[in-house]
């Protein structure tokens, strides 16, 4: 009796603990399933809101800071924290809103993790502000979802009072077709960039220095690269003395990329790499022959300690170690790269260069580059349907999209923010006069100037480096002002210079999709496909699966995985954006 | 050879495996604690490159500095020991006289009104209903909403109730209420004297729970002057993620980079201090209540 008792009750303790474990990984499960029941009542409440626009009409062109009400309006606007988010009401950038625009916001931040349960429980219980913004992870499904179910204001109504966007529509047809939707509306903006070319070449980086310590020249070609790497291995290239600490190559998706497109890869992804062809067929690259020679040629590096050991496990802190400490002379998008390469801040101690595409494969010919996307695929700013203020809110976008409106959402206002600093001859925004008890500039801009993040979704060249770059002399370029404010940039600047002269290919990478129906079929098959690919990319490299001996296994559970019907849900909705 | 293991008997030589085993255990448990205390006065940058493992290494207390510096911490210190104080005191205010009514055999329907309090602990209702139902309530933003949440563990109560039922007699009870007491007063006089026991169980069980609790503040607080301790903590915590975040976000400038790898590095500088900062208080508190679990915690008859 008593032994039964003690067998009860040590499983009770121990459902107790199961139980009390499983609630907290729970919570966004049944947060996501409650809001799609919760929804469903509400779709019909709201789709409306179609306000004649009244506009006096001052659209002459003008982009200046025109008040938008004249009666002082107060919105509510809600989104999740980043570094300063909960400075945001606090920042010039919205005092003077209030002041210029008659738009007064008051902002509330949320935990950037608590985030999505939040937003859950702001539709389920008709709690939406006017603005939400800031947003980082916002999908271009999530957001037609939620403006389908009728939470959203269509601001495609209201286009006519918002000249700039309309312009930047015209002008740039693939971000028309991102932000709207196969219905025809508009729910929400997109980052988007209209900066100079360079800033389209992706993060990956040599040290000029290694190249001249073992006396090679910068690699074109593979077969190049690996000799270069070998040299950085066997030599002493980090020039400390020892010839052994050197790691030739930091691996990462990005430091792989113009290897990747060596062989007709053309993908920014560093787990499933999908593109699309001239003739507009969607592929997944990982089951062809040009990723397997790929990945034979990674295989080599890696055997032969060319590549970090523990490529697959290493962290972020850790790779900046490395970088910051010299030990390896080739490198992806890592943020040590902005810190200044080295302890001392010093980017000309390294001599970082951009690197473009190599070629020498049977796959490819001519150096390719993949370029960055200037539409970001999130979505920044949404709002309410049930907001008072549609046409005020849509004006107010539609100023982000001035120069004035978006230098005011990266940088505030000149004159109450940053002074035009000179460099070499072109204006570039400075803040030093104004940043008072905070410790760098940056943080004044971040936590004081603007609210960051909130409404800097239109990158543009006007008062920043970019400017600069893409008109200053090329000779002018690595040296003196220019490269001490641009570094990186200015290598990207000079590569991409080189680049154009070389005719390197640009390549756009494949655009962010949305779905219908099939969203949630082919959720669950990307997500086996790409757990399953992103593993198996790790045991080819590093030789735990043989590329000869296991391909056509990997290839059928690939095939087993709906590896054909996830392409077909990707050709359809690829050829619906396109039809658009 | 033979003299020594004659003379090193049975016993002395089960004491010695005793010692042997227990300082194996002693140093298993003390190094994590050590070790977050060397890395919090370590460099950052020898702490990231692992270089950190049985002493500090460039011995630093900027971290410290940091920390003292930050002035919200101190503000979630406060309502911390607000939270914790109001919401364990209400906790036991009404786990207590739950459990002991629900330890008495006279009470009526007393096995459905367990089932009833099982199911809860079983089946919650889920965030959203929980979130309609504190704002209904208007405890959103409250800092009400923080002590009256989860007011009563389920778990808890059964805890409680075994150690009425088990330690004290009913002899006990029935004397006192042949002496005229009524139920509020044997309550009062007679069972809380008697469970000293089980209180400091209680206080411990919950008081740790309102401590680390950071879920409820996150969802149904908005305002900072109100948040928890262990919010700004977090808050800091994953401020190193957000230069790997902003890798790939196409609006951010190298400078800005450069800022929140700052950010980073200076979270990452904090992490471990902000760590001693925030358990030091339980370290005290602990081994004061610990000793009650020696006769304290019983379920069914298995002593825990």
């Amino acid at each position: 009796m008593k032994k039964r008792k003690q067998i009860l009750s040590v499983l009770l303790a121990a459902a107790m603990v199961t139980t009390m474990l499983g609630g907290c990984g729970n919570a966004q499960g049944t947060s996501g399933k409650s809001s799609t029941a919760s929804s469903t009542s509400k779709s019909e409440s709201t789709q409306n809101a179609v306000v004649e626009s009244t506009v006096e009409s001052n659209d002459d062109g003008t982009e200046d800071s025109v008040r938008i009400s004249e009666e002082t309006i107060e919105i509510t606007l809600a989104g999740p924290a980043s570094v300063t988010t909960n400075e945001w009401n606090e920042s010039v950038q919205f005092a003077e809103y209030e002041k210029r625009l008659g738009i007064k916001i008051n902002a509330t931040a949320y935990d950037s993790e608590a985030w999505s349960s939040k937003l859950t429980l702001m539709l389920a219980s008709d709690e939406l502000p006017d603005i939400l913004a800031g947003l980082t992870a916002t999908t271009r499904e999530d957001v037609y979802k939620y403006g389908q179910e009728g939470y959203l204001l269509d601001l495609s109504q209201y286009l006519d009072v918002m000249p700039n966007l309309t312009r930047i529509m015209e002008e740039y047809p693939e971000y028309a077709r991102h932000i709207t939707m196969e219905n025809g509306a508009i729910y929400g903006i997109s980052p988007f960039s209209v900066r100079i070319e360079s800033w389209n070449l992706q993060d990956v980086y040599m040290s000029q220095t290694w190249l001249d310590n073992v006396g090679m020249d910068a690699p074109e070609t593979l077969d190049e690269l690996y000799e270069v790497l070998k040299a950085f291995k066997e030599q002493d290239a980090n020039g400390n003395g020892d010839t052994d600490d050197e790691i030739p190559m930091l691996y990462s998706a990005y430091s792989c990329f113009p290897i990747l497109w060596a062989y007709g890869i053309y993908s920014t992804d560093g787990k499933l790499h999908e593109m699309v062809d001239e003739d507009g067929n969607y592929m997944v690259m990982n089951v062809t022959e040009n990723y397997r020679d790929y990945l034979r040629y990674i295989h080599k590096l890696y055997k032969e300690g060319l590549i970090n050991e523990d490529a697959f496990v290493i962290s972020s802190d850790e790779k900046d170690q490395l970088i910051n400490n010299g030990k390896t002379g080739y490198v992806g998008n890592v943020t040590s790269i902005f810190l200044g390469l080295d302890n001392e801040g010093d980017y000309s101690k390294q001599k970082w260069f951009a690197v473009t595409g190599f070629t020498g494969t049977e796959y490819n010919s001519e150096s390719v580059v993949v370029e960055r996307e200037r539409v970001g695929a999130n979505f920044r700013v949404l709002v309410s349907a049930d907001t008072k203020y549609p046409e005020e809110i849509a004006k107010l976008i539609d100023y982000l999209f001035t120069v004035e409106g978006a230098i005011s959402a990266s940088n505030g206002y000149e004159g109450l923010t940053f002074d035009f600093n000179d460099i070499e001859g072109y204006p570039v925004v400075d803040h030093t006069n104004y940043i008072g008890d905070y410790e760098s500039s940056e943080a004044y801009r971040t936590r004081k100037a603007t609210s960051r993040g909130a409404f800097n979704f239109y990158s543009i060249n006007e008062g920043t480096i970019y400017d600069m770059l893409q008109n200053i002399d090329t000779d002018k370029l690595m040296e003196g002002e220019c490269y001490k404010v641009a570094g990186a940039n200015a290598t990207k600047q000079l590569a991409w210079r080189k680049a154009v002269q070389k005719g390197v290919q640009f390549k756009k990478p494949l655009p962010s999709l949305s779905y219908g129906d099939d969203g949630a079929e082919r959720a669950t098959l990307y997500t086996d496909i790409v757990n399953y690919c992103a593993t198996a990319n790790v045991q080819f490299i590093t030789g735990e699966r043989d590329l000869d001996k296991d391909w056509d296994t990997y290839l059928e559970e690939l095939e087993k995985m709906g590896l054909q019907r996830y392409i077909e849900i990707q050709q359809n909705a690829y050829d619906r954006l396109m039809g658009n | 050879m033979k003299t020594i293991r004659k003379q090193i008997s049975g016993d002395k030589f089960f004491q010695l495996m005793v010692t042997i085993i227990l300082t194996v255990f002693f140093i298993i448990e003390l190094y994590p604690m050590l070790y977050v205390v060397f890395c919090s006065i370590s460099n950052p940058d020898a702490v990231a490159s692992g270089e950190v493992l049985l002493w500090p290494v460039g011995i630093t207390l900027q971290g410290y500095q940091k920390v003292f510096q930050y002035r919200d911490l101190w503000i979630g210190y406060g309502n911390t020991i607000f939270y914790t104080l109001a919401g364990t005191a209400l906790n036991l205010a009404i786990t207590l006289p739950c459990a002991y009514a629900m330890s008495r055999k006279e009470l009526m329907g007393r096995n459905q009104l367990m089932l009833f309090f099982m199911i809860t602990m079983y089946v919650s209702g889920g965030l959203i209903p929980t979130y309609l139902n504190v704002k209904s309530f208007g405890l959103l933003d409250s800092r009400w909403c923080m002590v009256i949440l989860g007011a009563i563990s389920v778990y808890n109560m059964i805890v409680a109730r075994t150690f009425f039922a088990n330690s004290i007699p009913d002899e006990i009870i029935e004397a006192a209420r042949i002496d005229g007491c009524n139920d509020f007063r044997i309550f009062g006089k007679i069972i809380l004297p008697l469970s000293k026991a089980i209180t400091g169980v209680l206080v411990l069980y919950y008081g740790t729970g309102h401590w680390n609790a950071y879920f409820d503040a996150m969802i149904y607080l908005d305002d900072r002057k109100k948040f928890p301790l262990q919010l700004f903590l977090r808050e800091i915590l994953i401020q190193s993620k957000f230069a790997e975040e902003a890798l790939t976000d196409s609006t951010v400038s190298a400078e800005e980079l450069a800022y929140l790898a700052e950010l980073s590095k200076n979270a990452d500088l904090m992490k471990y201090c902000i760590i001693i900062v925030s358990t030091v208080p339980l370290m005290f508190i602990y081994p004061k209540l610990q000793k009650f679990f020696e006769k304290g915690v019983m379920i069914g008859s298995v002593k825990g």
